[in-house]
């Protein structure tokens, strides 16, 4: 009885300032271990260099994949240790800018190319890679237009890894028992909704939890009514535009109409990605717009019932006749690496960089993820299967890939903006309320921009 | 002495007066930008109406925590302060969701109250003989009214083990000699136990509110303030405000906010405790 109210007084203490420490402190606090070795990369076999290398491939096959790939390394340079720290994708995005923000940047880091990596950049946090490209043909190796969106001022702040494009991966059972052919336009999609709307079947699997997913479909309906070059002049954060183009306010209707004939999962808001992809894999949803990271998941036994992984195949998004954009085009990007400005372990991290995207690995890679590497010959047809030698023909017939607005749009600007689609699948925000909160957010930055 | 005010300027003053200073700056650790803004960040996150959303259920939050915790933390109080082996072991089985780290009671309920997979409904599915689809997390119009029940499960073992403290202070005799005059259960209930547990309910009320302003992992952990904000709170609104949307002193503009707060309902109960004592 003593000891309970000792605990009771404590407690009574204790929780108030425990409330304070955590309101105030939780965006100023990091920890202050881990030490490099601090001998330039240049470590022994008994002692070897550690590299530290931030992974978001968490789920199998990838992470076996990689670990493999690190395995060998570690047997061809005994003297570099990899010391992988894997994160969830969605967790990832916070975690690296924290660890940034606290000068715990790993050494070698996975990043999203465009204005996410573009930021890193400005602030002098990854180390300009340009001269180490041009070493014996490190550069050459890779897709072409795998590299622009690495390049900010002059330098290139990174290296491409894997190809990123969205796709409708659909149920082809579902689609065969009525009929239906894969849509090749807008109006054509919107039959195909029709149908399985009409028997009671959701049309489309989708999760917006992580408030993502929604805004790929703004994207590329954008992109088709916008024209892809007037998108990326808008996205720009110092001389962005206004998207006063009548094509925004076009395409966000068109996605409210999904939205409003119930084509989409319900609730989608608080349906995560795991929960989508199993709702696709049970035919309980007939289509799933998806990116080719799912490629993998939905041919890897493990996750995936071993009956659905012959039944889905897929198309690209319909065009959209009168648009203004090329019809032909794809949405996605490459993602990839950067090396810390201030790593302890320069060559090191460049070794390992470079070994990690040498053709022989990407080959490996290609084998064993079934997704596109961004090194050139890294897909083969003894490597590939199918539907990712589909994709990578699909890539080198497009006539370009417009880059998801998300990673091309400032912090703050999308983080509104994501919000805001938010609201208008709740059917709380209209789309002109959409466009709207994108300009102010959009205006401010460029204000912000502006006084740096 | 000396220790401890070094602990406590290191890891409270400090972070406070840094979060007060950051409050009136842009800063961007990861462009590297820092620029003085005054009150601007204040009059920003003021008249963000997600301030305003997670504020509301903040309040609705340490309201519901009020009525379901408190009245519920006292009757099992009441019924289980015996010593006998089976309120023993009862207080200890309500007391043990306490024990569990918040982020694995996050992922737990997280997989009980899935709206397509959910074990919940896959119960009420089998006891109704209709296949229940309530989103329990994903219905903006239940989220939230949800993770308040997970917190009211987690918490009411701990605030009955308070007042449970409480109610052995009080002297046998009180209870023995009401116990002979007839006094039923309830009478003494309401006649002696909560009058003389009145110092110890405000504390706890107290702690309740507190607990409830500054809630956070349970709401990260399972939906990180979705459907649409539905379950935005004010830490989970600081979070996405300094780390996702990277607006370092609007965050902490938020979590000024949340000071003063957690200040004022500190000065309250310094006042109601002062007028107790003066009784």
């Amino acid at each position: 009885m003593r000891r309970t109210t000792a605990t009771r007084r404590a407690a009574f203490l204790a929780l108030p300032l425990l409330s304070l420490i955590v309101a105030i402190g939780l965006p100023a606090c990091g920890n202050g271990e881990e030490a490099g070795n601090g001998d330039g990369g240049t470590g022994t076999a008994a002692s070897p260099t550690v590299v530290e290398f931030a992974s978001i491939w968490v789920n199998p096959p990838r992470k076996p994949a990689l670990e493999k790939v690190i395995e060998e390394f570690e047997t061809v340079h005994p003297d570099i240790r990899i010391d992988t720290e894997f994160i969830q994708p969605d967790a990832y995005k916070m975690a690296i800018r924290t660890k940034v923000a606290a000068g715990e940047a790993p050494d070698v880091f996975f990043v999203w190319p465009g204005e996410w990596l573009w930021k890193f950049a400005r602030g002098g946090q990854v180390m300009d890679l340009t001269e180490e490209l041009d070493e014996d043909g490190w550069g050459d190796r890779f897709l072409p237009n795998s590299m622009p969106l690495f390049e900010y001022e002059g330098g290139t702040y990174g290296v491409p890894m894997l190809m990123q494009c969205k796709y409708f991966f659909y149920n082809q059972q579902m689609f065969e028992d009525r009929d239906l052919a894969e849509p090749a336009t807008w109006d054509e999609l919107i039959h195909v909704c029709e149908t399985f709307a009409g028997e009671g079947t959701t049309p489309i699997a989708l999760s917006n939890a992580q408030a993502w997913p929604l805004h790929h479909y703004a994207t590329i309906l954008w992109q088709r009514l916008v024209g892809e070059d007037q998108l990326l002049r808008d996205y720009d954060r110092v001389t962005g535009g206004d998207f006063s183009h009548p094509g925004y306010r076009q395409g966000l209707e068109m996605l409210e109409e999904l939205i409003s004939q119930g084509y989409f999962t319900p609730d989608a808001n608080g349906v995560d990605r795991d929960s989508a992809r199993l709702l696709f894999a049970s035919d309980e949803s007939a289509m799933f717009y998806t990116g080719t990271w799912d490629l993998g998941w939905f041919q890897d036994e493990s996750l995936t019932p071993a009956e659905f992984i012959d039944n889905w195949w897929m198309f690209q998004f319909p065009s959209v006749p009168g648009g203004e954009g090329n019809q032909s085009y794809m949405m996605g990007a490459p993602d990839g690496y950067a090396i810390a400005a201030d790593t302890d372990v320069p060559e090191a991290a460049l070794t390992w960089l470079r070994y990690f995207t040498s053709p022989d690995v990407s080959k490996q890679l290609v084998d064993e993820l079934q997704e596109l590497v961004c090194v050139e010959g890294a897909v083969t047809d003894q490597n590939a299967g199918p539907r990712l030698q589909k994709y990578a023909n699909d890539l080198s017939s497009a006539p370009g890939v417009t880059p998801w607005a998300d990673i091309m749009l400032e912090s703050s600007v999308r983080e509104a903006f994501l919000d805001a689609l938010q609201g208008m699948l709740d059917g709380t925000v209209s789309p002109e309320g959409v466009l709207q909160r994108l300009r102010e957010a959009h205006a401010k930055a460029r204000e912000e921009a502006a006084q740096e | 002495m000396t220790p401890a005010l070094v602990v406590f300027c290191l890891f409270a003053l400090g972070p406070i007066l840094f979060g007060l200073v950051l409050a009136a700056f842009h800063w961007d650790p990861v462009g590297g930008t820092t620029r003085f803004v005054g009150l601007e960040n204040f009059q920003d996150i003021l008249t963000d109406p997600r301030t305003h959303s997670a504020l509301k259920n903040n309040l609705l939050w340490i309201t519901l925590s009020l009525v379901v915790q408190l009245p519920l933390a006292l009757v099992l109080a009441a019924a289980l302060s015996d010593a006998s082996r089976s309120s023993r072991l009862l207080r200890t089985l309500f007391f043990s969701p306490l024990v569990i780290p918040a982020v694995a009671i996050g992922l737990l309920f997280g997989i009980v109250l899935d709206g397509h997979f959910g074990v919940l409904n896959a119960a009420l599915s089998l006891a109704t003989d209709e296949p229940t689809r309530i989103g329990w997390l994903s219905d903006r119009r239940i989220a939230l009214l949800a993770l308040i029940g997970v917190a009211c499960w987690q918490y009411t073992g701990f605030h009955m083990m308070v007042l449970l403290a409480g109610i052995q202070s009080i002297p046998r005799e009180l209870y023995e000699a009401a116990a002979i005059d007839g006094a039923s259960w309830w009478q003494r209930l309401r006649g002696i136990t909560i009058p003389l547990l009145r110092r110890v309910m405000l504390v706890d009320a107290l702690l309740i509110a507190i607990g409830s302003i500054k809630i956070f992992d349970l709401v990260w952990v399972t939906t990180q303030g979705g459907p649409n904000n539905a379950t935005d709170v004010l830490a989970t609104h600081m979070y996405s405000t300094a780390i996702m949307s990277e607006r370092m002193g609007a965050g902490s503009a938020v979590a000024v906010l949340m000071l003063a707060i957690t200040l004022l309902l500190a000065l309250i109960h310094a006042r109601l405790a002062a007028r107790e004592g003066s009784d």
